[in-house]
């Protein structure tokens, strides 16, 4: 056998005799399959023989002296036999076919992706010299390879090109050099300008790339102060000297102080590792619940939500389902010694300031100048040594 | 002989004793094994020739969905089945 009946070919007969039974039976015994006999009338059967062993079963049936009418032809032989009687079908399949082979081995559409400086056009153009244009035949296109490399030498401002062709797309993806943002507050000059002190601090260091410095190290400057002057020339008489702008930095010592107060009991949470996944479909932005849902068997539960929306192609359909998944969770207290806390809160503190300093800045000393134990609580004061640049910038006015 | 054979080897009597194997699925399909001949067939009734008798069929809108040497499957609304030896 090997293939399924129907590629084959089968015969429903209608077989009238007196013999009927017999008949059956002596087939069976040569090895015929015999399908979907169905009784019709005392002598008469519906049966369906294989194409192949039709003609055996009619000399068995002749023998029988039983009469055979075909009622309906099945499968593959039969169906191409009727193909060739029509041949303008067969013409129509035969275009088809060869329709869509000539017209799939064109170019329909050239598609650019991922650009945003480097116009359309430009691509287009470039893409049309190299012979990738719409209508182009498929097997006429040059290598991949061939394209990204050209198209890279002529685009300057893409960092990677992509060349792919699905289906009758060509589709370019380019991918556009990130250049650095140019308009920074540092990088913008504001004109001829002063370095005042931003705060009260003690120099620690001058380190003045331009400009008249007016303060030593060590010297301890009030908020506003000219550290470094813009001005050439005799400090006594800012009007007569060459105004050249400053720049640099002056880093100063500054004194910060901080209050923290740590309870000497820690309260976390932590999960428990018990976790239960609800499923509820949503429409619009109504949830509907499940009524046969079990009851979340948790006292303290967090939820994590998760939406899957239906999507049709590109558009999202205003109904979906809502995954909540239920994890249950508990308060773990930790009782800390004082000195425990004392060093939390000193850490605490440290990374609260070095967060305020930002990169600039670095820490020198620290000193806890208070500390006390309250209503379970340890509050601190800390004082805190640190270096920062405390110059800002001050527009020298002119004409004033 | 073979019955002997079948129960001192522990081998399933349908291979060794060719005796018939029948499966039921529902009540709507049957399937027999070693049968021998088919005897009578109508939608009503149906009678298979086995080794030790007569299988016999009873039902309605019975008809037979494959046949071949070894086996044979019946469909339809099955409602008796009985050996007769």
């Amino acid at each position: 056998m090997g293939y399924p009946a129907l590629v084959k070919g089968k015969v429903r007969l209608a077989c009238t005799g007196e013999r009927v039974t017999g008949l059956i039976n002596q087939t069976v015994q040569a090895g015929i399959h015999l399908e979907d006999i169905q009784w019709v009338h005392e002598q008469k059967l519906h049966l369906t023989v294989p194409l192949t062993h039709f003609f055996s079963f009619v000399s068995i049936a002749r023998r029988n002296k039983v009469r055979l009418k075909i009622v309906k032809k099945e499968g593959v032989p039969f169906f191409m036999r009727k193909l060739k009687r029509r041949k303008a079908f067969l013409l129509g399949v035969a275009l088809f076919i060869l329709l869509t082979l000539s017209l799939s081995s064109f170019v329909w559409r050239v598609q650019i992706e991922g650009n945003e400086q480097i116009p359309e056009r430009y691509v287009q153009a470039l893409l049309k010299k190299e012979g990738v244009f719409v209508g182009q035949l498929k097997g006429k296109l040059p290598e991949a390879e061939v394209i990204q490399h050209d198209l890279l030498m002529h685009l300057p401002k893409a960092s990677w090109v992509g060349f792919r062709v699905e289906g009758t797309r060509v589709i370019v993806t380019i991918v556009e050099k990130k250049e650095p943002e140019t308009k920074k507050e540092e990088n913008r000059d504001p004109g001829p300008v002063n370095l005042v002190a931003k705060k009260n601090a003690m120099v620690y260091d001058l380190r003045v790339e331009r400009g008249n410095p007016l303060v030593e190290v060590n010297q301890v400057v009030k908020k506003g102060q000219i550290l470094v002057s813009g001005i050439y020339g005799d400090p006594e008489n800012p009007d007569h000297g060459k105004i050249v702008g400053a720049k640099g930095k002056v880093i100063g010592e500054v004194w910060y102080e901080s209050n923290v107060s740590v309870p000497l009991v820690q309260k976390r949470k932590v999960y428990t590792g018990e976790r239960v996944k609800k499923l509820s479909p949503y429409l619009f932005s109504m949830i509907i619940p499940n009524p046969f849902a079990e009851k979340v068997p948790f006292k303290k539960v967090e939820t994590i939500r998760k939406i899957h929306s239906c999507y049709l192609g590109k558009w999202r359909l205003p109904f979906g389902l809502v995954e909540d998944e239920i994890l249950e969770m508990k308060w773990v207290k930790k009782d800390l010694t004082p000195e425990d806390a004392v060093m939390l809160g000193k850490m605490r503190a440290r990374e609260e300031l070095q967060q305020r300093l930002g990169g600039n800045g670095r820490i020198l000393e620290e000193k806890i100048l208070h500390q006390r134990v309250e209503n379970g609580k340890v509050n601190l004061k800390v004082h805190f040594d640190a270096i920062e640049n405390i110059a800002s910038i001050q527009p020298i006015l002119q004409g004033e | 002989m073979r019955k002997w054979v079948s129960d001192w080897l522990d081998l399933p009597a349908e291979v060794t004793e060719e005796v018939p194997r029948i499966e039921m699925v529902g009540s709507r399909r049957l399937q027999i094994e070693n049968y021998l001949e088919v005897e009578k067939f109508s939608p009503t009734e149906l009678k298979l020739k086995v080794k030790e008798g007569t299988l016999q069929i009873k039902g309605e809108k019975l008809k037979i969905a494959v046949i071949y040497q070894d086996g044979v499957r019946i469909e339809g609304e099955i409602q008796e089945l009985r050996y007769m030896k």
